[in-house]
């Protein structure tokens, strides 16, 4: 079984050890002040970040040593047990920022959204291959909506505006991918755009979410209120330059004026201490990672592996786009981790078992090709 | 066959996949791209705004404080001067918890500087009574006195640099320079005026703190930017010249006994103030107690706060707006009978002798009401207002002095035939003693309007380099240079055969103006016999004038007129300004004691 990693991408493998680097090098230098302020050691959170990533590795071995048929076998149990989960959160105590969205596992917060998006993306393969090519039309759509919609629904009850419209970014690529129809996939886009405004209309979006929106337009109206997030942002990583002011020199990173910088803002701790050659080379490895996910995605065996490949590629580029154009200001700010960067256990995990189950399909690719 | 999946993009099968795939990743280049040129924006392009928002973020102030600017005349002779003097400071809260305690670490300050024990003590239980962390524990001492104390050192406890202020001329000029409180905070006069230059900027240690203001670990002072010293103030005052018109005044004041008294000399060449005085004065040193509304009186700059109606004084500008009339020829002349009517009213001289026939030069010369009154009606309300409003009346001159009133001058269609001819006697209007100096100078010195100014030049702090120097600056023409010279020689009518033959100076033409205003009193509803401001306005040497000389004094106990009360100070103040310049004759010396002997 373990002879079949021989067939591993390599290359993709490569490119997260080294996000994955970046990232804890980033952690250790925006958290050391502020820990050691603390009285807690300095490395207090890239140890546990270095913790995750090798939890993480060893669930993307354990994940791309399971066959995608077995896991096409467990799409049903998973997506029951995501919903219970998310409906879980909902009804137990404990919250984080207002909001119910962690299930606390002892030393360890469960985020169910997150397993949700994996999901989703498997379930959504599952449906897909049942049904030939040519079957893929306008009612097709509307049904493997009906999929995203359930959980997405529980989500935002939570609530979470931001990983419903990940869910629903990451259903119409993937159907873009396929080959569905662009007018279908436009009309959906338009009606999803309406149903938002209508939202914001009746009083659906919460305060702070407008608030955000508003003070992405204009950052500079509020600089103490709801924009000070991205004014701060701003200011770290225009004063990064294009050389950067060194790798834990950076006045912004080592000042706690960006809040979330370990979490969310990572990409401006990269941006201020290595300028804007590290920022364009953070984006150049993540290209080349969405790249080679597509590969995968093209060269495999099965429709649910094209499928699922595909899914996997879109939550990483909208998790990757949304936070990075979050933090240059962009797109609105909303919490969103950056794979392999952001410090937090739930993300750098899932974020394995997508590139786990990539390389699974990857590995297993040649056994059609026979 | 294996090599050959290596490479996946030879892979790719002919199908929508994998057309949908490339064009997948043609979005993806495109968003990547969006990023990428934000970066650029905010990173390479902007990168100066971004900059100075880290710089600004970054920068901790330093308690270094600046060393204020002084106030000096034009001589450079100081007017307004700090001296550094050392505070000592303490955290109570760690000297209770000390091993010594409050008691004992008193009982060291105290020894160590002379300062009372006791006081000490009971300064630091206090403060850690409210877990204060600073406490002021003696303030301004001077240097020598906590040497001891910096030498020895105790742990919290340190000394801190401060200014005090102080006046050398102690009294002189007061009311120009203003004050400071005890904490050299600035509270009147230029003091307060030009606080902005005199204080100079604190100076900045760029250290690094993070959002709470902590400063951030391992981070030495990067930059420090030492404080930037207060800059000098150059006046325009004649350091003796104001001295003299202290003197001057204070003579006044004895045996004339008026509630108050201005002097105000102004240079009609360039409209600087020479000198300018007013009683009751203070001691900027030190306030002397009182009740509160005789120091609220003391700390009036009259000169500059007070409207009055300046009465005849007005009748030096009613000559010139006369010979500017078209409608004046020099054969003009009224004859003064003691009392006409004039709008329906009686209109009296002051004058006890009727002044018979009555031309501009003997109007001004006598002082004639009556005469007034007509020129001021033959040349009508239009042309005698805009004249007068290009003088700068109803309107503050700028003079750069706190508390400038604007005085007041009535608009030409509120003005009845009454109201003209009060205004040509100087009736019905409200002036301060700058706009008058300065109105009285544009038409002696051949019709420029100068602005009025007090500060000469702004200078360094170390070396008295001139940052900036105040030139004269021409406002507008008001009359001729015929007319001036007119004036001029009516003016010296005055003093040569009129009602200003006290302000005579043997061997050197002068001119001057009496004034003697009823004072309108609120609480009795109109004017009171005898309650008068009385004036007089000198021009030295009057062919080619060096020196506006403007005395008044409210209410004199003793003498009612300006001609006895207010000539005399001028006289003294023009003589010793004339010997300064050069330009007193030797017979004006020689019969000083004639003159000033008290006239028959």
């Amino acid at each position: 079984m373990l002879r079949q990693l021989r067939y591993a991408d390599f290359q993709m493998l490569a490119i997260v050890l080294l996000l994955c680097t970046i990232g804890a090098l980033a952690i250790y230098s925006c958290t050391k002040s502020d820990l050691a302020a603390a009285g807690r050691p300095a490395t207090a959170k890239l140890q546990l970040q270095l913790a995750w990533i090798v939890i993480g590795l060893g669930m993307l071995v354990a994940t791309a040593l399971v066959d995608t048929a077995k896991l096409r076998r467990l799409v049903w149990p998973l997506y029951i047990g995501v919903m219970v989960l998310l409906v879980l959160v909902l009804v137990l105590p404990g919250s984080v920022r207002e909001t119910n969205r962690w299930i606390s596992l002892g030393p360890v917060n469960l985020q169910p959204s997150e397993l949700a998006k994996l999901a989703v993306i498997l379930m959504l393969g599952a449906v897909v291959a049942r049904v030939d090519e040519e079957k893929w039309d306008f009612t097709f759509l509307v049904k493997t909506l009906g999929y995203v919609g359930v959980p997405s629904l529980l989500i935002l009850m939570q609530p979470d505006l931001g990983t419903p419209i990940l869910l629903f970014f990451v259903w119409l690529t993937m159907m873009f991918v396929l080959g569905a129809n662009p007018a279908h996939l436009g009309a959906f886009a338009l009606a999803a755009i309406m149903l938002f405004a209508g939202a914001w209309g009746f009083g659906l979006i919460r305060p702070h979410q407008k608030a955000r929106l508003v003070s992405f337009i204009n950052p500079d109206a509020d600089p103490y209120g709801t924009a000070y997030h991205l004014r701060q942002s701003l200011i770290a990583i225009g004063s990064g330059h294009l050389w950067g002011q060194g790798l834990f020199q950076g006045k912004q990173s080592q000042s706690a004026f960006v809040p979330d910088q370990e979490t969310d803002f990572i990409f401006t701790v990269i941006a201020e201490e290595l300028g804007f050659v590290g920022a364009a080379s953070v984006l150049v490895l993540y290209g080349l990672l969405l790249y080679r996910g597509l590969a995968v995605s093209a060269a495999a065996a099965t429709t649910f592996d094209r499928v699922v490949a595909a899914g996997i590629v879109a939550v990483f580029l909208i998790q990757i786009y949304s936070n990075i154009a979050m933090t240059v200001g962009l797109a609105p700010v909303k919490g969103m981790a950056l794979p392999f960067l952001s410090y937090g256990g739930s993300s750098m995990v899932t974020s394995m078992m997508g590139i786990g189950i990539l390389q699974s399909i990857y590995m297993r690719r040649e056994q059609i090709v026979f | 066959m294996r090599s050959n999946q290596r490479n996946p993009r030879r892979e790719l099968p002919h199908s929508v996949a994998a057309v949908r795939t490339r064009w997948f990743m043609g979005i993806v280049l495109i968003l990547m791209a969006g990023i990428a040129l934000r970066l650029i924006s905010v990173q390479v392009v902007r990168r100066a705004h971004y900059m100075e928002l880290d710089r600004v973020r970054h920068a901790g102030p330093d308690p270094g404080r600046p060393a204020p600017g002084g106030i000096y005349a034009r001589d450079l002779e100081p007017l307004a001067v700090s001296v550094p003097m050392e505070s000592i400071c303490a955290n109570p809260t760690k000297i209770a918890s000390s091993e010594d305690g409050i008691a004992a670490t008193a009982r060291k300050i105290a020894e160590l500087t002379g300062l009372d024990a006791e006081a000490l003590r009971e300064r630091l239980e206090r403060g850690a009574e409210r877990g204060a962390k600073f406490a002021y524990l003696h303030r301004l001492l001077e240097p020598e006195r906590v040497e001891g104390l910096k030498r020895k050192g105790i742990d919290g406890v340190w000394t801190i640099r401060e200014y005090t202020r102080i006046y050398p001329g102690e009294r002189l000029a007061c009311h120009v320079i203003g004050r400071c409180s005890d904490w050299h905070e600035p509270l009147d006069g230029m003091e307060l005026r030009w606080a902005f230059l005199l204080a100079g900027r604190p100076g900045t240690r760029a250290k690094h703190i993070d959002a709470y203001g902590r400063s951030i670990l391992g981070e030495d002072s990067t930059g420090v930017l030492p404080p930037e010293p207060g800059k000098n103030l150059v006046l325009t005052l004649d350091w003796s010249l104001q001295q003299v018109a202290e003197m001057a005044l204070d003579d006044c004041m004895e045996q004339s006994k008026p509630r108050s008294a201005t002097c105000v000399v102004m240079d009609p060449r360039t409209g600087e103030i020479l000198a300018m005085a007013s009683r009751p004065n203070f001691n900027p040193g030190g306030l002397e107690p009182g009740e509160r509304d005789e120091i609220t009186a003391r700390l009036q700059n009259l000169p500059v706060v007070r409207q009055y109606e300046p009465g005849s004084l007005f009748k030096v500008l009613l000559a010139a707006a006369v010979l500017e009339s078209p409608k004046y020829h020099p054969g003009i002349a009224y004859v003064c009978n003691r009392v006409t009517q004039i709008g329906g009213e009686p209109l009296r001289c002051w004058d006890d002798h009727p002044h018979g026939t009555t031309d501009l030069a003997k109007m001004l010369a006598k002082s004639c009401n009556i005469a007034a009154a007509r020129f001021a009606l033959l040349i009508g309300a239009e042309h005698y207002h805009s004249f007068l409003e290009n003088l700068g009346f109803g309107e503050k001159t700028g003079i750069g002095l706190p508390g400038e009133v604007s005085g007041s001058l009535r608009p030409v269609e509120e003005m009845r035939e009454r109201d003209l001819a009060n205004l040509g006697f100087g009736q019905g209007v409200a002036v301060n003693d700058i706009q008058m100096a300065t109105a009285i100078c544009a038409v002696v010195n051949g019709g420029h309007l100068l602005q009025p100014h007090i500060v000469k030049a702004v200078t360094d702090a170390e070396n008295q380099r001139v940052i900036r120097e105040v030139p004269p600056l021409q406002i507008r023409q008001v009359c001729s240079a015929e007319t001036s010279a007119k004036v001029r020689e009516m003016m010296g009518g005055v003093v040569e055969h009129g009602t200003g033959w006290r302000a005579k100076i043997e061997g050197l033409a002068v001119g001057g103006k009496t004034g003697t205003a009823q004072k309108w009193i609120p609480e009795e509803g109109g004017f009171v016999a005898g309650r008068n401001i009385v004036s007089f306005v000198m021009v030295a040497p009057l062919d080619d004038p060096r020196f506006v000389i403007l005395v008044t004094a409210d209410e004199p106990s003793v003498g009612e007129h300006g001609s006895e009360v207010a000539a005399p100070v001028a006289r003294t103040i023009a003589m010793a300004a004339l010997r300064q310049a050069g330009l007193l004759p030797e017979e004006a010396e020689i019969s000083e004691d004639v003159v000033s002997a008290p006239a028959p």
